[in-house]
C-alpha cells in the first residue's frame, strides 16, 4: 500500500510542470470562455445591452456641481467626466485634509503625558470607531440645519456662507439674488460634508499608521540630530518624518485607497459623484444599468490602481534615497559579523 | 518573473472574469411557468409612500400598489396572498427586474420612451400622473415663473430631472438641482431647507403631505409640469407573462366599467351581460388562452375589488391622500381610463 502511493505521487511528480500548468490555464480559459459567452447569450436573450452608443447622446439633466462647462444639452460622456472629476476632487481633498490632521495627531499621541496627548488619544478612538457613514450624515445634517437661509447669509470679508453652500469670491463677488447666490465659485455643502466626514474619519487611521512609523525611527536618530543643532518641529520634519514615512507609506497607502472608495458614501448625501451620477441618473435615464454599472466599477478600480502605483512608485523612491544613505553609513552588520 | 508567478496572476484575474460571468446566471425561462411553479408572485414596490406602498399599523405593507400586485397573483395563482413584496429604489428595481428578482414592478415608475425600448415592458397605464412643484408658503412663489434661480430637490434618475431642465431651459429660467439616491434623502433635504422647492408627481407629493404635521406650511404649486403615464413594468421578451398582466389590469378597469364590484362580484357571475359573462369567464376562453384558470379575472376582482375600489380604499377622498380622480375618472365620466375590449 505505502510503497504503491509514493509510486503514485512521484508519477504527478515526475510529469512535467508545465503539462499541470496547461492543464489548469485550459481549465480555466474553459470556464472565462463559456462564463463569457454565457453573459452574452443572457444579455441578447434579455435584451438589455444597446452597448455604450448611448454615450454620446445628449443627457438633458443638469449636475449640481462641475469643474467643467456642463448642461443639459452636454453629452452622457461629459457626464461622466464631470462626476470622475467630483469623485477625485473629493478623494483629493479628503486626502490632503486628513493627511494633515493625522501628522498632527500622530505627533500629539507622541507628545509629552498631557492635554496633547490625550486629546489626541482621544480624537483617535472617538473617530476611528464612529461609521463613517454616520460621520456624513452628521456633518450634512448639521450644515443644512445649523447654518442660515440664504436671506441671511453669514459674510467673512467677500465670502458669504448659507445653507447653499460657501460662496468665495472668484472672478465676481458673491451676492444674494432672489432665491439664490450669483457670482463667485460655490462649495456646496454636500462636499463640505463629505470632505469632512471622509477626513476626520481617515485621519484618525492614518494617525495611528503615522505614529507606527514614528516609533520605528530609532531614538538615536532624534538624539543625533539634537547633536548637529536640530531640535522640536524641525527635527520632526527633516529627521523623524521622512524616515518614519518608509515605515508608513505602504498601509498609508492601504489607508487612501480606503478612503477613495468611501468617496462613495457620496450617495447618502447627494453629493454627484461616479456612484449617484453614473450609477444613479445616467442608469436610469439609459435604462443601460449593466454598462453604467460597468464603467462605474472600471472607474473606481483605475482610480484605486492609480493610487496604488503612486503608492508604489513613492515607496521606491524612498527605498532607494535609504539605499543611497545606507552606503554611506558604516556599515553596521557586517561589522558584528 | 517566472512562469509560476505569471500563471498564478494570471489564474486569479481569469477566476475572477470567470466568477463573474457566472454570478450572471442563466437567462430566464417562461415567468409565468416560474411563478406557477414557485406559487408566488414577486412584486418590487416602493419603499415608502402612504397610500401606494406603506406598512400600516401592523407592519403589513398596503397600497393601490400591492393591490396591483395582488391582483395579478390571484390572477396567475388564484391566490392574492401568494406575494413576495421587495422594497426597492430605482436602482435595483430596473436591474433587478431583467434578471428575475422580481416578477413585476408594481412601482411608481413612468413609462417613457428609453425605459421601454432599454427592455423594460409597461403593460397597462394604471395612473396618469404629472408632476408639480412643492413650495413653503413662507417663500411667497405662487407659480411656477417665481421659481427662478432656486434650488430644486429631486430623486437622482428620475424623469423629474428631465423635466426640470427641459422645463426651466424652454422658460429660460436657472436653477440649481440637488439630487439624492432615495426619493425619501431629497424630501428630508427639502424640508430641512436645502432646496426651495421639490418635484415629484402629484400623488407622489400628496402621499408625502399626507404624513406631514405641519402640511399647512407648504403648497403645491397649481401648474402641471409633465403627463406621468405610471403602470407595471414586466421584462422584455416575457409575452406570455405581460399578456396575463397586462389583461389582469385591464380586468379591473373593466370591471368598474360594467359595474362589477369587490361586493358583487359572486352575483355578477349570473348577470346576463355578455361583456359580464366575458370577463368573469362565464363564457369564452380568455383565460385559458392567457394560460390561467379561466376565471382569473373574476378571482382578481374578488380579491382587490375593480379599479374604483382599489382607488377609493387607498388614495380616495376618504383617505388621508383625499386624490380626486381627475384624470384617473372612467372616459365616460370625463378621465382617461378606459379597458380595451374583452374580445
Amino acid at each position: 500500500m505505502h510503497v504503491r502511493k509514493m509510486s503514485r505521487a512521484t508519477l504527478v511528480e515526475r510529469l512535467p510542470g508545465w503539462i499541470v500548468q496547461a492543464l489548469l490555464v485550459t481549465a480555466i480559459a474553459w470556464l472565462v470562455i463559456r462564463g463569457v459567452a454565457n453573459f452574452n447569450a443572457n444579455l441578447k436573450a434579455l435584451g438589455v445591452s444597446a452597448g455604450f452608443g448611448f454615450l454620446h447622446s445628449q443627457a438633458g439633466f443638469q449636475i449640481a456641481q462641475s469643474l467643467i462647462p456642463f448642461g443639459p444639452a452636454s453629452s452622457y460622456w461629459t457626464a461622466i467626466v464631470v462626476a470622475t472629476q467630483n469623485t477625485l476632487l473629493v478623494i483629493v481633498l479628503a486626502g490632503a485634509v486628513s493627511t494633515l490632521i493625522a501628522l498632527v495627531v500622530a505627533f500629539g499621541r507622541l507628545a509629552p503625558p498631557g492635554l496633547v496627548r490625550g486629546a489626541s488619544a482621544a480624537y483617535v478612538e472617538v473617530f476611528r470607531n464612529i461609521p463613517v457613514l454616520l460621520q456624513i450624515l452628521f456633518w450634512y445634517a448639521s450644515a443644512i440645519a445649523l447654518l442660515p437661509p440664504v436671506s441671511d447669509s453669514l459674510q467673512f470679508g467677500g465670502a458669504l456662507l448659507n445653507n447653499r453652500g460657501l460662496f468665495l469670491p472668484f472672478g465676481s463677488a458673491p451676492h444674494v439674488e432672489g432665491f439664490d447666490v450669483a457670482g463667485g465659485i460655490a462649495i456646496l455643502p454636500e462636499l463640505m460634508a463629505l470632505t469632512l466626514g471622509l477626513s476626520i474619519y481617515n485621519s484618525a487611521f492614518l494617525a495611528e499608521i503615522f505614529r507606527a512609523g514614528i516609533l520605528s525611527v530609532p531614538r538615536g536618530q532624534v538624539e543625533a540630530a539634537a547633536t548637529v543643532g536640530l531640535a522640536g518641529w524641525r527635527a520632526a520634519l527633516l529627521i523623524t518624518l521622512p524616515q518614519a514615512l518608509r515605515v508608513a507609506l505602504p498601509a498609508a497607502g492601504g489607508q487612501y485607497q480606503i478612503l477613495a472608495k468611501s468617496s462613495a458614501l457620496a450617495a447618502a448625501i447627494g453629493y454627484p459623484d461616479i456612484m449617484q451620477i453614473i450609477g444613479g441618473t445616467i442608469a436610469s435615464q439609459t435604462s443601460q444599468v449593466l454598462e453604467a454599472m460597468t464603467l462605474v466599477v472600471v472607474l473606481y478600480a483605475a482610480i484605486n490602481l492609480a493610487i496604488a502605483l503612486a503608492v508604489g512608485l513613492a515607496n521606491r523612491r524612498l527605498l532607494r534615497r535609504e539605499g543611497r544613505a545606507m552606503r554611506v553609513r558604516p556599515s553596521f552588520p557586517t561589522a558584528l559579523k | 518573473m517566472t512562469i509560476r508567478s505569471i500563471v498564478s496572476i494570471a489564474g486569479k484575474g481569469l477566476l475572477g472574469a470567470a466568477a463573474l460571468a457566472a454570478l450572471t446566471g442563466t437567462a430566464r425561462a417562461d415567468v409565468l411557468d416560474d411563478v406557477k411553479a414557485h406559487g408566488v408572485v414577486k412584486c418590487g414596490v416602493t419603499l415608502a409612500s402612504a397610500g401606494f406602498s406603506a406598512e400600516n399599523n401592523a407592519g403589513k405593507r398596503e397600497g393601490f400598489d400591492i393591490d396591483l400586485c395582488k391582483a395579478i397573483a390571484a390572477a396567475a395563482l388564484g391566490d392574492e396572498t401568494k406575494i413576495q413584496l421587495t422594497p426597492m429604489d430605482l436602482k435595483t428595481a430596473f436591474a433587478g427586474l431583467p434578471t428575475g428578482v422580481v416578477d413585476v414592478l408594481t412601482h411608481r415608475f413612468t413609462w417613457t420612451q428609453s425605459r421601454d425600448v432599454g427592455g423594460l415592458k409597461f403593460p397597462k397605464i394604471m395612473f396618469y400622473d404629472g408632476q408639480g412643484f412643492i413650495v413653503t408658503k413662507k417663500s411667497k412663489a405662487n407659480k411656477l415663473a417665481d421659481l427662478n434661480n432656486a434650488t430644486i430637490c429631486t430623486l437622482q434618475g428620475s424623469t423629474s430631472e428631465l423635466i426640470v431642465a427641459s422645463y426651466f431651459g424652454a422658460h429660460k429660467m436657472k436653477y440649481k438641482i440637488v439630487t439624492f439616491a432615495s426619493a425619501e434623502q431629497a424630501w428630508d433635504a427639502f424640508i430641512a431647507k436645502r432646496c426651495d422647492t421639490l418635484i415629484n408627481d402629484r400623488s407622489g407629493l400628496a402621499a408625502r403631505l399626507a404624513k406631514l404635521p405641519n402640511r399647512d406650511d407648504y403648497k403645491v404649486l397649481a401648474e402641471t409640469v409633465s403627463n406621468e403615464p405610471i403602470g407595471p413594468i414586466v421584462a422584455q421578451g416575457q409575452t406570455r407573462w405581460e399578456d396575463l398582466v397586462r389583461y389582469t389590469l385591464n380586468a379591473l378597469v373593466a370591471a368598474e366599467e360594467l359595474g362589477v364590484t369587490q361586493a358583487n362580484v359572486d352575483a355578477q357571475k349570473s348577470s346576463q351581460n355578455p361583456d359580464v359573462q366575458r370577463l368573469l369567464g362565464v363564457s369564452g376562453d380568455f383565460g385559458s388562452k392567457l394560460g390561467v384558470s379561466n376565471d382569473y379575472a373574476y378571482k382578481a376582482i374578488k380579491a382587490v375589488g375593480n379599479y374604483g375600489d382599489i382607488w377609493d380604499r387607498n388614495v380616495g377622498p376618504k383617505t388621508p391622500l383625499n386624490l380626486e380622480r381627475g384624470r384617473n375618472a372612467l372616459v365616460a365620466n370625463g378621465g382617461l381610463m378606459m379597458s380595451t375590449p374583452i374580445r
